[in-house]
């Protein structure tokens, strides 16, 4: 059946109108702290234009890599490094990321490999339609399309593998019809007809599906072997704050929303949720909760699940929600454990109500400096034993702390030059601190003036305790900052044959040290053993602590031309770090989630019994696979 | 064949004190090392929270205070802790090599093996695994790490060194930590003793040294492996604690073993002098002999990892804390599999001595030789072995005739060239045999005649265990030249079985063994497989070399007859003292009482370890049985099952058909043995 794309329905001019004026609302509250929030929402120097761009976001974002079409890392023909676009705080020269970057063995600027072009929609598979589900959708007005980069937009997350294929491929298989819901009633709709015809859907969150990696995982690849048509079910129209309840502390809210455009709206009320993870510039509501996302703010917060009160998914079975919205209950086993993490593949989370908070009035950032990793790790153990983490807190090892050197801007004058020179002889000389094996951590504090103040005391003293050196705040905002570059750095990475990526897990306190030197030992073995010929780039990350233990991200990268299957190399790679994590009591995931790519580990980590039983809620739930992304089980 | 170089020649052209003194600033380290001075070990392995679970248990326990808990933890680690000094091992460095250049020719090591080590000593902490056969193996170790310039070891070394004053605090300035041999049930030992060697194992400054076989071998042969030490040095692999651990199988010849007669005594249970170092003072006339060549083969670093990945689940641990000793049964066995490979590859890589040669020709033939001969003898050895696959240490810029005249010097001890040329075997230590025929009147008598062909067994042992594999099967033909393949594998498998512990076989290896072994046999054109008529074939080319091989595994059959025999006419009392120790020792006795009768001449039969062996042996064919109790535990056997296992053994003695008839008949004379060339 041929369509044609232009008779769907377009989202509301309206929304762009409505944003507008939020955004003005947005600085009338938060006058004279402006910058302050900004920053606090990943640098974006401007007001939220997320909704305008939802449906073309192929213009807007870019179709091949991270994020914005107009933000990027680039080499220019002298071989000077610089960020693109002025979204984020970092933009403008970085005179010595070309140092760091060659510091990778085998990189070199002027050796580049560029993505293929944009793929043609007629190169694109043809769409496996059914036709009585889609005329039943067709007449339901529920705004849909059948554009092939519509489809493909809708085929991937951000793997490596993903990217990989769309700079230099093809998927096999893409969705073949994408379907925008407005509203609960129309999911509960959609839903309905799809398990009556045998259709398979597949949710994708308010940009890319699955919370904070926005789909790390292959949780979005459609299964190649899948022959019922793939509806792709773009949740983001669904995005509006209900209601707000400032009694009780809670908002009901659309799950299709983004992260930002969240905060903004309720921030008109003086309130937010506080969840931060790093992707919330495009990750949604929705997503967070299939994936058990995790923000870097917890520490204040809490994590995804502990602050929803209230949940509604579609399943083909109805609709599973609780009939109050309580802090707590003692009703047997938590349904909203089964939704919380379910990847998709029970049902799709349409209506929830978050707790919220007052927005803090203070929020500070600091860095401490340790003479090596192990100090900072021990620092941190105390810190949690001792309960006084600030909002975030996160130790980056000394590759990290280089990289993040490397994003300095220019000195602005003599005088910045000279008191950077003069830190240096500083931490070098009078304290005899190595600058291979100093670890720097950062710190973000939220609160009252008095309770920033004092929490800021409390840690530095810790931290003196373990040798650490306050680091200024510069340092502490510079490194939050990063969180947000590294993403954009894979596709500067892939554009100079390296393949690099990140994978996170959590672990006990005793093994934190253990784990970090370990895994990275095995991956430069494994390099070896699969004819990797450079050292790889590794760095590791503390960047969540609880009382028994903390979540570690690695980055991972390495400069592959020569490879004959670059990707089947990492993949293989990364699979026997994620056995050593496993060998050194981590966990399979603390927030990116299973999706495909960790499958193979799910029995071993919840024990047959445990797999039975989510197997059995599936088949209960959805026993003709509606919901058939295949991740997880 | 690996290439060698002489380290003692540079030695013998410099100043030894430039030697002692040279710079160490370029030895290479462990990445991920931690540098801990001896109080800082001790204080981090007191503070552990390994100690402080079992303080607390045993003072809960006993209800004793912590504090006289702690105070004895603090003694004994105090007592097994290593002080190894830089400065104490350049004051040795200074002494040793002036020592060595009197008491050897050369010192070879394998320089390849050592570059390898030393491209390595970063990736991981080492642990080095060297055979066990003298004193000496710790000290040349170490020198041989001084000498290259690598980190120098901490040496697992028995409790009773530690009894020698004044020698016992050099060898712990050399890096030696003392254990007891034994310490099964005591709790804060084992806590002590694990937390001490994985402290120093993670912190990976110093590599780990010890002797899988736990004590010198004193037969030449390879002792069991003792996993104790090694499962306690792996687990922090295991526990993700180290990200690898290298293990290097080191493996030692030496033209003359230090101890070669005090060993030839020990296994007659002759009593040993205890280590004293009045003892060592007194020993000191054997600073004044000559001990030919040592050879130190140091092997590929083999990767704990790497060898682990595939088989190894090392989540299990993740559910209990790490301070409690816990090995999984996978680990267990693939550290007893760890051990047998190292081993293996020990024993592959052991260089034969030229002696070694001769000791197992005149184990066979002790007198009779004329020079010629036994040269011409000699190279005829040489060549089988080098085709079985054995690393013969043979310096080619000889003639066989020096080689061989030098080699018997050395060891006047055993053997003499006195007579017109004439090679023999002496009747004493260092005294020639006389031409008139022995008397021996008592069982001291007997015993110390029996020292020499002791002695000269323990040397043939090193080719024996060598080529193990192929003189089972030789002896498997049972003098027949054409046999059914399944035929010879039934007695292969059997005695492979029997001798489970005189030659360390695992079991579980005799299905790959057996075609191999044949194989190795048939590429040596000594026999012919014919798969069609599935049988083996003897070849004209084979007949001596097999005849030569089943010779000499012999004196080991005739041993365990023995065993069985006495075992037979003895019938199991339950109200006799029947400790396996026990009962060896009146076996012995029993073999000693024939040799006063002149029943028999085999001596070495009267060899305590093999005795042992044997029972071992047969309680783990489940022909005897073994009752478990604390003082070593207890022997029961059955007429029955003994008979039946003699049947069995008999196919391979010569001439015991003749004999089981005349047991049968209760009649106690030995069997009537038709080697010819018996002492």
């Amino acid at each position: 059946m041929a369509l044609d794309p232009m008779t769907v329905t377009f989202p509301q001019e309206s929304v762009k109108v409505e944003r507008q004026v939020t955004f003005i609302k947005v600085q009338r509250v938060f006058a004279g702290k402006l910058e302050r929030r900004e920053t606090a929402q990943g640098f974006r120097k401007e007001g939220s234009l997320i909704g305008r761009e939802l449906r073309l976001r192929q213009e807007v974002l870019k179709w091949n890599g991270w994020g914005f079409r107009d933000s990027k890392f680039e080499f220019d023909g002298d071989g000077v490094g610089s960020f693109k676009g002025t979204r984020y705080l970092l933009s403008g020269m970085l005179p010595h990321l070309r140092g760091f970057a060659e510091s990778i063995e085998g990189f070199r600027v002027e050796d580049k490999l560029p993505s293929q072009p944009e793929i043609p929609s007629e190169s694109l598979p043809k769409p496996v339609t059914h036709d009585e589900f889609f005329r039943e959708i067709h007449h339901s007005g529920i705004s849909f399309s059948l554009d092939g980069q519509d489809r493909l937009f809708r085929a991937h997350g951000h793997t490596l593998q993903e990217i990989f294929t769309l700079r230099t491929g093809l998927f096999a298989r893409i969705p073949d019809i994408v379907i925008w819901p407005g509203c609960h009633k129309d999911v509960v709709k959609i839903v309905e007809a799809a398990d009556r015809h045998n259709v398979c859907i597949i949710p994708f969150g308010g940009k890319y599906q699955f919370g904070c990696g926005t789909s790390v995982t292959n949780g979005l690849e459609c299964p190649k072997e899948e022959t019922r048509m793939i509806v792709s079910l773009d949740m983001s129209q669904m995005n509006k704050v209900l209601w707000i309840d400032e009694k009780n502390m809670t908002a009901h809210i659309e799950a299709g929303i983004v992260g930002v455009d969240l905060e903004e709206k309720l921030a008109k009320y003086g309130l937010c949720t506080g969840h931060e993870p790093d992707s919330c510039e495009f990750s949604s509501l929705g997503g967070w909760i299939a994936t058990r996302a995790s923000g870097m703010k917890k520490n204040v917060y809490g994590n995804i699940e502990d602050m929803l009160v209230h949940v509604k998914m579609v399943t083909p079975k109805g609709v599973m929600e609780k009939n109050c919205q309580v802090p707590r209950m003692s009703t047997g086993p938590d349904v909203h454990h089964l939704i919380l993490g379910s990847e998709g593949i029970l049902g799709v989370i349409t209506e929830v109500t978050l707790r919220v908070r007052p927005i803090p009035p203070c929020r500070t950032y600091g860095s401490v400096v340790f003479s090596n990793f192990d100090d900072g790790v021990n620092f941190m153990r105390e810190v949690a034993r001792q309960r006084c983490a600030p909002a975030s807190i996160r130790l980056m090892d000394n590759a990290q702390f280089k990289f993040g050197a490397s994003l300095r801007p220019p000195p602005s004058s003599m005088w910045a030059s000279l008191v950077d020179s003069l830190k240096k002889f500083y931490l070098t000389r009078l304290k005899g601190y190595d600058l291979d094996q100093l670890a720097i951590l950062t710190l973000l504090c939220e609160g009252t003036q008095e309770e920033v103040a004092a929490q800021e005391k409390r840690v530095y003293k810790i931290a003196s305790q373990f040798g650490g050196l306050a680091g200024g705040e510069e340092n502490g905002q510079r490194g939050y900052m990063l969180t947000f570059a590294i993403a954009y750095l894979r596709d500067l990475a892939l554009d100079h044959h390296c393949i690099a990526e990140s994978f996170e897990t959590t672990v006990p306190w005793d093994r934190v040290h253990d784990l970090c030197r370990n895994v990275k030992e095995r991956i430069r073995q494994e390099c070896k053993a699969h004819g990797v010929k450079n050292e790889p780039y590794l760095t590791c990350r503390v960047t969540q602590l609880y009382d028994t233990g903390a979540c570690i991200y690695f980055y991972f990268g390495f400069f592959y031309k020569g490879l004959p299957d670059p990707v089947h190399v990492y993949e293989a790679i990364e699979s026997a770090a994620r056995e050593e994590i496993i060998a050194h009591g981590g966990s399979l995931s603390h927030h990116h989630g299973v999706g495909k790519i960790r499958k193979k580990w799910m029995k071993s980590t919840i024990s047959d019994t445990g797999y039975d039983t989510l197997r059995a809620v599936k088949n209960s739930l959805d026993p003709r696979n509606v919901f058939g992304s295949k991740n997880l089980l | 064949m690996d290439e060698f170089e002489d380290i003692l020649e540079p030695r013998r052209n410099h100043f030894d004190i430039r030697f002692a003194l040279k710079s160490r600033d370029s030895v290479p380290m462990y990445k991920y090392a931690k540098q801990q001075t001896r109080t800082q070990v001790k204080e981090s392995v007191l503070a552990s929270p390994r100690l402080k679970f079992t303080i607390d248990k045993i003072s809960t326990e006993k209800g004793i205070s912590r504090n006289d808990v702690e105070k004895e933890a603090e003694e004994i680690l105090e007592d097994m802790a290593h002080s190894q000094s830089l400065t104490n091992l350049r004051t040795l460095a200074y002494i040793f090599p002036k020592l060595y250049k009197r008491l050897l020719r050369h010192l070879y090591v394998n320089r390849d093996g050592i570059e390898k080590l030393r491209s390595q000593v970063k990736d991981a902490p080492i642990i080095l695994l060297p055979t066990h056969r003298s004193y000496q193996d710790f000290l040349v170790m170490t020198y041989v790490c001084f000498h290259y310039g690598l980190p120098l070891p901490f040496v697992a070394t028995g409790q009773d060194f530690n009894n020698m004053k004044f020698i016992n605090e050099v060898l712990r300035m050399c890096g030696a930590f003392y254990i007891r041999r034994s310490f099964g049930s005591d709790d804060l030992y084992w806590a002590l003793f694990t937390e001490y060697v994985q402290t120093n194992v993670i912190n990976g400054e110093l590599p780990l040294e010890f002797f899988l076989e736990g004590t010198r071998s004193r037969t030449g042969k390879f002792l069991p492996p003792k996993l104790g030490l090694l499962s306690v040095a792996l687990e922090p692999y295991f526990t993700g604690k180290v990200p690898d651990i290298l293990i290097v199988p080191v493996s030692f010849t030496y033209d003359r073993i230090l101890e070669e007669v005090l060993h030839a005594r020990e296994m007659l249970g002759i009593p040993k002098p205890k280590e004293s170092t009045s003892g060592l003072i007194k020993a000191r006339t054997i600073l004044q002999d000559s001990y030919g060549d040592i050879f130190v083969h140091v092997g590929d670093p083999i990767s704990v990892r790497e060898m682990a990945v595939p088989r190894i689940d090392r989540s299990v641990h993740n559910t209990l804390p790490r301070f409690l000793f816990n090995l999984s049964a996978a680990e267990q066995k693939f550290s007893a599999e760890l051990a047998y490979t190292v081993q293996d590859y020990q024993l592959k890589h052991i260089y034969i001595s030229v002696w070694v040669l001769c000791a197992t020709l005149l184990a066979q033939k002790p007198q009779g030789y004329t020079l010629r001969e036994f040269c011409r003898d000699v190279e005829w050895l040489k060549d089988l072995a080098t085709n079985l696959g054995a690393k013969i240490a043979w310096p080619g810029e000889y003639s066989v005739q020096t080689l061989v005249t030098s080699h018997l010097k050395r060891h006047h001890t055993f053997v003499n060239l006195a007579h017109k040329n004439q090679v023999a075997v002496n009747a004493y230590e260092g005294s020639p045999q006389s031409q008139s025929p022995v008397e021996f009147s008592c069982l001291d008598e007997v015993m110390s005649l029996a020292v020499v062909p002791m002695g000269i067994a323990m040397y043939r042992n090193h080719l024996l265990c060598r080529l193990a594999n192929v003189c089972i099967l030789a002896t498997s033909f049972c003098g027949s030249t054409e046999i059914k393949i399944h035929e010879l594998f039934i007695r292969f498998w059997f005695l492979t079985r029997l001798f489970q512990t005189e030659f360390i076989f695992r079991p579980s290896v005799v299905e790959t063994e057996f075609p191999a072994t044949l194989k190795k046999l048939e590429s040596c054109t000594f026999l012919q497989v014919s798969n069609t008529e599935k049988t083996v074939i003897v070849l004209s080319n084979g007949v001596k070399a097999l005849q030569f091989l089943s010779k000499m595994i012999e004196p080991f059959l005739l041993g365990y007859w023995m065993v069985l025999q006495y075992l037979e006419q003895s019938p199991c009392k339950l109200e006799n003292d029947n400790y396996s120790k026990t009962v060896a020792k009146n076996i012995q006795a029993h073999i000693a009482q024939k040799v006063i009768d002149g029943e028999r001449k085999d001596f070495e039969t009267l060899s305590l370890n093999l005795l042992n062996n044997a029972l071992t042996s047969l309680v783990s064919m489940e022909v005897i049985n073994k009752t478990k109790s604390d003082n070593g535990g207890s022997l029961t056997w059955k007429t029955e099952k003994i008979q039946e296992t003699m049947n069995k053994l008999g196919v391979f003695i010569p001439g015991s058909e003749q004999n089981a008839g005349i047991t049968k008949r209760g009649n106690s004379r030995g069997p009537q043995l038709s080697l010819t060339s018996k002492l």
